[in-house]
């Protein structure tokens, strides 16, 4: 799988930080993440169905803490399951976790149909998501 | 409504070359249609295929996945194709997922739930795939599979939506399924994996209100998506038109002779003989003396190298780059090994058309089985008759090298087949005569003609195949070994038995004489006798004519 991009990236972070604070406590900000979520869950759902948006979104949480250890192991319960995880984590990791588990779940699309189509089909739940062809690679190629 | 005028169905383009030649036109518009098939068949990329080439914006396609391949994987593998246009997804083909109402409700809610979808987003396409996958997955005792079959073709023309539904059936199933009885269109898909060739055909079950084309169509899967080979339609040979009796000189002055002017145009002729004997030789001479006649040719070369075959022809005395380079003549070069039937005769006819060749060079018939997919050689004598038919149809005379080994009886195909296959037949072979190796041409048949009965010895020189004059005065010439005696009787009829060959002897060396007579002249019982004359009809060997108010028998 190639870097996640780093435009998509910042713009999550920027995006919770606008709605929650720098240091906002971790409630607002595991509520600001939902608020990131739940456009994408309810377009990929249509999509992929709900069992299938629960299980990429289990694999995004399994990536995102490579990075971020403290996040919980299998919080389950798709979308809601790791809002819930969120809330209850210390606050200094709860924006760093939601950047990450975003940014994962953006990568892995990408990483199954290619970095154009997933950027098409994300920016019908976020109209304003920026582009991401630089610096990622090109998963649907062959 | 006035003037009884009737009403016009808009057929769409499906975007898949040959099918629509196939379908009668296209898909009509507002028909709700089933794409059946095994797992890996290609009905997925058919639908794609379909909706890439008709979707837009304004007209809009509806994509129901269902439990089978996930949509996510689906979009990975699909988006590989070059008709795959990443800009329509979302824009003008929405795809949707249906598997949690089908995980958990019936089939009613399945109903309700694409009611919903559709009503909408008002699209004009419309794909649930695979829609075996709903149906299965509904518990016993809810809405019968018939009536929710109905419904959502009801709901879907009502909506002005042309719909398929894909279904991963295999052909056992295709009867007795109440999905077939709704569906205006079925098309079929199937594969066959022989060796190392995937065979894929496509059959259109039925389209109601068109005329698509029957029997089973060779399709390819490549990176452009599906492609369909369109079998054509043959005419038979009875009821080929007469044709005007228009000569095509070969360039070989002694055998246009024995030919009575040449090959007669929309023939098929078989040209025997063994390994070297200069079939090919002959054929390349015909193709350039048609050439030289501003009659354009086209040769189909299976064994060799284009190149290998061009040089052989240098040495020959013929320079067909340049007669390749005035448009005269085309070289087809057909290898691949899963090579059908269809797709030869497609890119065939496709050249053959693109210069108007009136002559066709098949070299060589060995080639060509040779060069079809296993499971096209089990129907390789249709296919070579459907081939042959298809170019002859079409007023060219075609030439079809054929090796054959020591005696004319030894050829690969039945003498019913040759019959059927070509119209004349023209034999080489090497004979011994006085210790010395001698090549001889003989005409062997000429369907409804007259030609000449002559063996001929013939050379190899700079400039080609120089005929020369008869042989005479040896018998059993064509079985290579001759001895003094009366050739002419001896001419070789393939396929024929002893008493057989008798008879057509009788046939030959009396005037049209009647059954009476040939029993006299053979001292054959009638059933024998009628049994042999009703063979040799058959084989064209002989006719029947009527004479006043008796039958008499003549050489063909
Ligand atoms: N570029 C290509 N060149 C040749 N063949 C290809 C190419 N891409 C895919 N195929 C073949 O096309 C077929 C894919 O067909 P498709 O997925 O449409 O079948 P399907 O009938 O929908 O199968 P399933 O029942 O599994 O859903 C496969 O057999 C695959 O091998
Ligand atoms: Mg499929």
């Amino acid at each position: 799988m190639g870097e996640s991009p780093q435009a998509v990236r910042a713009w999550v972070r920027e995006k919770l930080i606008r709605e929650a604070g720098e240091n906002g406590p971790p409630a607002t900000m595991a509520a600001a993440a939902e608020h990131i979520l739940r456009p994408l869950s309810a377009h990929l759902a249509r999509l992929v169905g709900d069992a299938g948006f629960e299980a990429l979104l289990a694999r995004a949480v399994a990536l995102a803490r490579r990075e971020v250890p403290a996040l919980c192991a299998d919080p389950g319960g798709g979308q809601e399951g790791l809002v819930q995880c969120l809330r209850e984590m210390e606050g200094e990791h709860v924006c760093g976790s939601a950047t990450a588990v975003v940014t994962a779940l953006v990568d892995l699309l990408a990483s199954f149909v290619g970095v154009d189509l997933a950027t098409s089909l994300l920016r019908e739940a976020w109209p304003d998501l920026p582009e991401m062809g630089d610096g990622a690679e090109r998963a649907g190629d062959t | 409504m006035s003037n009884g005028e009737k009403v016009t169905i808009r057929k769409l383009p499906t975007g898949v070359p040959g099918l629509d030649e196939v379908l009668g036109g296209g898909i009509p518009e507002y028909s709700f249609n089933l794409i059946a098939g095994g797992p890996g068949s290609g009905k997925t990329t058919l639908a794609h295929q379909i909706l890439f080439a008709n979707a837009t914006v304004e007209r809009p396609a509806l994509y129901f996945t269902v439990l089978g391949e996930p949509t996510l994987k689906m979009l990975r593998y699909q988006q590989q194709f070059r008709f795959f246009d990443l800009e329509k997804v979302g824009r003008c083909i929405h795809l949707l997922n249906l598997s949690q109402v089908v995980l958990e409700q019936d089939l009613s809610q399945v109903l309700a739930s694409i009611a919903r979808d559709v009503d909408a987003a008002n699209p004009a396409f419309v794909v649930v795939d695979s829609f075996r996958t709903v149906t299965r997955a509904a518990r016993p005792g809810e809405m019968e599979l018939q009536s929710f079959v109905q419904r959502l073709a009801l709901l879907l023309t009502s909506w002005q939506a042309t719909s398929f539904l894909v279904g991963e059936y295999v052909e056992s199933e295709m009867r007795d399924n109440p999905v077939l009885t709704v569906a205006d269109g079925i098309l079929f898909l199937t594969q066959a994996v022989e060796r190392n060739s995937i065979v894929r055909k496509l059959q259109v079950v039925k389209m109601r209100g068109q005329a698509p084309v029957p029997g089973l169509h060779v399709f390819r899967i490549t990176d452009d998506g599906l492609q369909v080979f369109p079998r054509l339609h043959v005419r038979l040979p009875a009821v080929r038109e007469a044709k005007e009796d228009q000569r095509l000189p070969t360039g070989i002055p002694g055998l246009d002779e024995m030919l009575g002017g040449g090959i007669p145009q929309g023939d098929a002729v078989l040209v025997a003989g063994p390994s070297g004997a200069g079939k090919s030789l002959l054929t390349t001479q015909f193709i350039a003396e048609g050439a030289s006649r501003g009659e354009p040719g086209v040769i189909a070369i299976f064994e060799e190298q284009i190149g290998d075959y061009l040089a052989n022809a240098r040495t020959l005395g013929f320079d067909l780059d340049a007669m390749i380079r005035s448009g005269d003549v085309r070289i087809v070069y057909l290898r691949p090994l899963d090579l059908s039937v269809d797709e030869t005769l497609y890119e065939l006819q496709e050249r053959a058309a693109a210069v108007s060749a009136k002559r066709v060079v098949v070299d060589s018939v060995a080639g060509f089985e040779m060069a079809l997919a296993p499971t096209f050689r089990e129907d390789f004598r249709e296919s070579l008759y459907r081939l042959v038919g298809a170019l002859t149809g079409g007023g060219m005379a075609v030439l079809l090298p054929t090796e054959v080994t020591e005696s004319f009886l030894d050829l690969r195909f039945s003498p019913h087949l040759v019959s059927f296959l070509a119209d004349d037949i023209i034999l080489l072979r090497y004979v011994e005569i006085e210790g010395r190796l001698r090549r001889v041409i003989a005409v062997v048949k000429m369907r409804g003609s007259r030609h000449s009965h002559e063996i001929r010895e013939f050379e190899i020189t700079g400039s080609g195949l120089v005929v020369g004059e008869p042989l005479r005065g040896y018998r059993g010439i064509l079985s290579g070994m001759p001895v003094p005696g009366d050739g002419l009787t001896q001419a070789p009829f393939p396929g024929l038995t002893d008493r057989e060959m008798l008879v057509l002897r009788a046939v030959t060396d009396a005037e049209e004489p009647t059954v009476p007579e040939l029993a006299r002249l053979t001292a054959l019982r009638r059933p024998a006798l009628t049994l042999a004359l009703d063979r040799l009809v058959a084989l064209s060997y002989a006719v029947r004519v009527k004479e006043g108010d008796h039958l008499v028998y003549r050489r063909a």
